[in-house]
């Protein structure tokens, strides 16, 4: 029996997925729930797993294809057929070589498609590079002609060479087709530039291009404003210290400052409602819960931001695992649709990295993003005006001034600052 | 004229000029040469006769398949009747188009003849009705067997020849035989005559009797000149062969009968004759036998007809087609007042127009009142009803036309112009081609149709996919008052028959509304609106549903439609089509008439074979639903008739592909 694998839907407003990456073959035997293959989507990336014992009789999306949720992405033969071909190499191989054919034929072109791939001398891969809007993600006259055009606007750009690659930018360029940012312009400076060797195009992939969307339209919706305190964080520096060994014991990783920092934001949140909200029109609209989001990097290309749901239920044990299972996730890309959704303020710490003072951008419809600095030691002036050497950091509270106003922010920073710098020594967290 | 020995030497050399050709043209069959051959044997002295007493040149001449000797005595040449035996290209009767035996000439005054029996008695009134008109001289002379009087046309004719009063002459050869069916299985009564007498002077003669038979004639035509009445003579004759070289006539007549017919033969009446008063008859035979065999001999090398000229004489691109169209001018009018006020203006001009029909005259002026006031202004001669028989109004229709009169006949509804199917298809498309262009019938008949005003099935019919299958009749249906004057006028000044479709739905509607374009040509479509994604195809009413529709998509979704107002269902306008369709990719063909075979599915076929690498969608049709008719019940009818919400669907179809 043939069991169809369909693109997934990860998410209900998502529309499209990539496949990032193929984790099987054509002719590969797949057990049920084996990953198959990776996706990406603007939300999350993704593995997704076969549908059924049996043969990978066909793989019809290419690696680094867009398709539409619900596209038939590939076939498995379950039950005896598969056994059958099991047996028989040779017409193993044969339903190989008929299922790569027949993948070619399932690629309907029109006439006036076939004309004008043959007129503009595209090449299957072109083709396959193309991103269908027609009727089953057919290729329409319209998507050809548009790929030809970038095609030709690339051609002038590249002086007519080939040192592009062309069918990936192009595909950019398609699937960009119904986003604020599809016109993916090139200035006639940088196409100088470009003629002249001095750099490279690299098209951005649907999390880079996600995420600038979202960056652009944070900026242009929330007028951001920010404020910085300045934290000492011996005392956790201390706990930790005293902790960790017990802690990485007990739970198989290890404790980092971050559920420290997630716990005083929490208990500020609570303080200060406001920052717990969104803006609808005219309307502030406050959330029951704080879903807390934590931006996890992905590598250097990107980042995801999972959410711990209900943060102000959970202990601090909770929320560091939360926090582990969740960036544990992301970085494998095995996070599902729900754990990305939904948060209601978020924390980023690009302190990890070094950096002192971040001025991040607010994750809408969010209205605050808490930022964690580096902790590093530092001169300090301490009681009775000596100087001493103490484990320092900068949190930065990005606000949107529509809704929050500096004495907020200041004050939530002020309780925070307050919740890390008096953190009992003795506390029990394994309670 | 008197029959004097000259003429009966004459008679009987015509006579035998026309046996000898009827068994030479037997030999050429089994030769291969001819390919067709039916019989005039015992018919001879009939048209032998008649040839002697109408006059060449001046009467006219509707003759049956059986007056190879009228056609012989009126003047075609011996070599031209070989070359109709050989189809040649010379031969006057068709060019080598019809089988031999359909008699035409130009030069004789005989029309274009074709098969189906009967259907010449109405071209021939309406030819006699013409020559009343013009106060002339001449008669027309119209001839069958006695089998083919069961036509309905047959009655027809003589009932209109009879009211009007027509100088016209029946000519009715009774050889008691229709190929195999004898008199008494057809008749009522025991002659022709005997049945036609209720209509007009009859007289029934016998080919036995040469005299009397001279005389008859010699009275008929004066009768019929002079008094401007018809007259039927019906010739008792044998007939001497079977009905044609497909015919074995000893299957359904007895030997003793067709034994006994040899008796009858005129001939031998004529031969007794000659005979008593010293003429050589054999000395006749066999110089008029050399005639024959000379001329076949003449003519057998002649070229044969070109296929390169195989189009010749079928529709002609004359200026109704060149034309350059007229701008929309002056106020808006519906489009019954177009047409109206084009029939006044164009019959003031020229006065060979005349406009007949059912109820079309006096103060009704047609059931939709566009010949309304045309009587008033150009007298009953010039517009007046006909009959209520739609065969007559088109048959009479081809034969004014035939002598230059331009007819605008009407045809009351669509769903009632199948009874003059045949006179359409079968002469009035045809005459043209089967004469190679010697004969031309530049009728037009105007036809109101359609539905979607609760017509139901006999008040609503699309007759326009089975009128557009005949290449000789140029097919019409205008969407707007504008071009409904302007094609109206195209229609009156082309050398062409035009059947002229008005929507009935549109006559007063304020959709159809527009200024009058003063010209239209023939054979250009419209693009009634410029778009680039997506062509929909149409005419008549539905037309300005697919213009709601493509406005609606075009507000609604931003895609661009381009709509064609097709005007000229026949010839098509192929070139606008293409050219939209090259541009768009996407195709929507709308009618109002059912689906299966409806005139879209040629439109479809034409896109397909020269578009295809220019489709990027399957190409779609909008009909009405295969059933029998259009039901009255409006919740019926709006099922049965393309709705907006389906043309809509459809266009979205296409979009979406």
């Amino acid at each position: 029996m043939e069991v169809k694998v369909l693109m997934p839907q990860m998410g209900e407003s998502v529309t499209e997925a990539v496949v990032a990456k193929w984790l099987v073959k054509v002719g590969d035997f797949v057990k049920r729930d084996q990953p198959i293959l990776e996706i990406s989507t603007d939300k999350v990336d993704s593995e997704v797993p076969s549908p059924a014992d049996g043969q990978v009789k066909e793989i019809l999306v290419k690696e680094g294809q867009t398709v539409p949720v619900k596209t038939l992405i590939a076939i498995i033969v379950s039950g005896e057929n598969a056994s059958e071909s099991k047996t028989d190499d040779a017409s193993k191989q044969d339903s190989q070589v008929h299922s790569s054919e027949s993948h070619n034929n399932k690629q309907f072109l029109s006439p006036i498609v076939k004309e004008l791939v043959k007129e503009h001398g595209l090449s299957e891969d072109d083709i396959r590079q193309i991103r269908g809007t027609g009727s089953g993600g057919r290729v329409t006259k319209t998507d050809v002609l548009k790929y030809v055009q970038s095609k030709e606007r690339e051609n002038a750009i590249s002086g007519g060479g080939s040192k592009l690659d062309e069918p990936q930018l192009r595909q950019s360029d398609t699937s960009w087709s119904s986003k604020p940012f599809n016109e993916a312009e090139i200035s006639p400076q940088v196409a100088k530039q470009l003629v002249d060797n001095e750099f490279t195009v690299t098209p951005m992939d649907i999390m880079r291009r996600t995420i600038a969307e979202h960056m652009v339209r944070s900026k242009s919706t929330s007028p951001h404003v920010y404020s910085i305190v300045e934290v000492d964080c011996s005392q956790i520096v201390r706990f930790r210290q005293k902790v960790k060994d017990e802690f990485s014991k007990r739970e198989g990783y290890s404790l980092s400052f971050t559920p420290f920092f997630l716990e005083a934001a929490v208990k500020g949140v609570l303080e200060f409602p406001i920052l717990n909200c969104s803006v609808d029109g005219s309307n502030i609209i406050y959330k029951k819960h704080i879903h807390l989001g934590v931006a996890v990097a992905i590598g250097n290309t990107g980042l995801i931001v999972p959410v711990i749901k209900r943060a102000e239920e959970k202990s601090f044990l909770g929320l560091a695992r939360a926090l582990n299972i969740l960036a544990e996730k992301a970085r494998s890309k095995k996070l599902s649709p729900e754990e990305v959704a939904g948060g209601t303020f978020t924390v980023t710490n690009p302190g990890v990295f070094g950096t002192l003072i971040g001025t991040p951008i607010i994750n809408q419809p969010q209205v605050a993003i808490l930022c964690l600095g580096a902790i590093t030691k530092r001169p300090a002036v301490v009681d009775d005006d000596k100087i001493a050497i103490r484990d320092l950091c900068y949190l930065t509270l990005s606000y949107d001034h529509r809704v929050i106003d500096g004495s907020v922010s200041g004050q939530f920073l002020s309780f925070v600052k307050k919740y890390i710098e008096t953190w009992d020594i003795n506390r029990n967290i394994f309670v | 004229m008197h029959l004097n020995l000259e003429v009966l030497e004459k008679i009987y050399s015509i006579s035998w000029l026309a046996r000898y050709f009827d068994e030479k043209s037997e030999i050429l069959y089994k030769q291969n040469k001819c390919h067709f051959q039916i019989g005039c044997k015992g018919h001879e002295i009939i048209g032998a006769i008649a040839s002697q007493i109408f006059e060449v040149g001046l009467d006219w001449f509707f003759p049956y398949y059986r007056e190879h000797a009228l056609v012989l005595g009126l003047g075609m040449s011996p070599e031209d009747f070989a070359r109709n035996l050989l189809s040649k290209d010379s031969d006057p009767n068709s060019h080598g188009r019809q089988m031999p035996m359909h008699w035409g000439s130009r030069k004789l005054n005989i029309i274009s003849q074709s098969s189906p029996t009967g259907s010449q008695f109405l071209p021939a009134v309406g030819l006699a009705l013409g020559l009343k008109k013009e106060k002339s001289k001449s008669v027309v002379y119209v001839s069958s067997g006695e089998g083919a009087c069961c036509q309905g046309d047959f009655h027809e004719a003589l009932n209109w020849a009879a009211k009007d009063g027509l100088p016209i002459i029946f000519v009715i050869h009774n050889n008691r035989w229709a190929i195999s069916v004898g008199f008494e299985e057809l008749w009522c009564k025991s002659s022709i005559s005997e049945i036609s007498k209720a209509y007009c002077l009859s007289k029934s003669e016998n080919g036995f009797n040469i005299e009397s038979l001279f005389q008859t004639f010699h009275e008929a035509r004066n009768y019929a000149a002079n008094n401007q009445e018809p007259v039927l003579i019906e010739i008792f004759v044998p007939r001497l062969c079977s009905h044609s070289i497909s015919d074995d006539q000893t299957k359904y007549r007895s030997h003793q009968e067709i034994e006994q017919d040899k008796e009858k033969d005129p001939l031998l009446a004529l031969e007794r004759v000659l005979l008593s008063k010293n003429v050589n008859v054999e000395g006749i035979k066999s110089k008029v036998k050399a005639v024959v065999d000379g001329a076949v001999l003449a003519v057998e090398q002649e070229e044969n007809p070109d296929v390169k000229e195989i189009f010749i004489g079928s529709l002609t691109f004359d200026q109704a087609f060149r034309a350059d169209e007229s701008n929309a001018v002056g106020e808006t009018v519906t489009m019954v007042d177009a047409l109206n006020q084009c029939l006044k203006e164009s019959m003031q001009a020229d006065e060979k127009i005349i406009v007949f029909g059912e109820d079309v005259a006096h103060g009704k002026g047609g059931v939709f009142g566009v010949t309304r006031n045309l009587t008033d202004m150009f007298g009953i001669h010039r517009c007046f009803n006909s009959p209520l028989a739609e065969s007559s109004i088109v048959g009479v229709a081809i034969g004014l036309a035939l002598i230059g009169f331009k007819p605008v006949v009407e045809i009351q509804f669509g769903d009632y112009i199948w009874p003059a199917m045949n006179q359409i298809r079968n002469e009035l498309a045809v005459i043209s081609y089967r004469s190679k262009g010697d004969f031309t019938a530049p009728v037009v008949i105007r036809v109101p149709v359609g539905g979607y005003i609760r017509g139901a099935f006999y008040h609503s019919q699309n007759i326009e996919a089975t009128f557009s299958h005949f290449p000789g009749l140029i097919t019409v249906m205008p969407s707007n008052a504008g071009d409904a004057y302007g094609m109206l006028y195209s229609a009156l000044n082309t050398r062409n028959p035009v059947l002229f479709l008005e929507h009935k739905g549109l006559y007063r509607s304020p959709y159809a509304r527009s200024s009058i374009k003063k010209v239209v040509p023939l054979g250009k479509a419209s693009v009634v609106k410029e778009g680039k994604n997506v062509t929909a195809i149409s005419y008549g009413y539905t037309l300005h549903k697919c213009l709601y529709c493509a406005k609606k998509v075009e507000e609604e979704k931003g895609i661009s439609v381009e709509v064609i107002d097709l005007r000229t269902l026949y010839p098509l306008d192929e070139t606008t089509i293409f050219e939209s369709v090259k541009k768009t990719s996407r195709v929507l063909i709308v009618h109002e008439d059912n689906l299966f075979m409806g005139y879209g599915a040629e439109i479809s076929a034409k896109i397909a074979e020269n578009c295809f690498h220019f489709l990027d969608a399957p190409i779609k049709r909008v009909g009405g639903l295969d059933v029998p008719g259009i039901c009255q019940a409006p919740d019926l009818e709006k099922a049965i008739l393309p709705s907006e919400d389906k043309i809509y669907n459809a266009l979205m179809e296409v979009i979406n592909f």
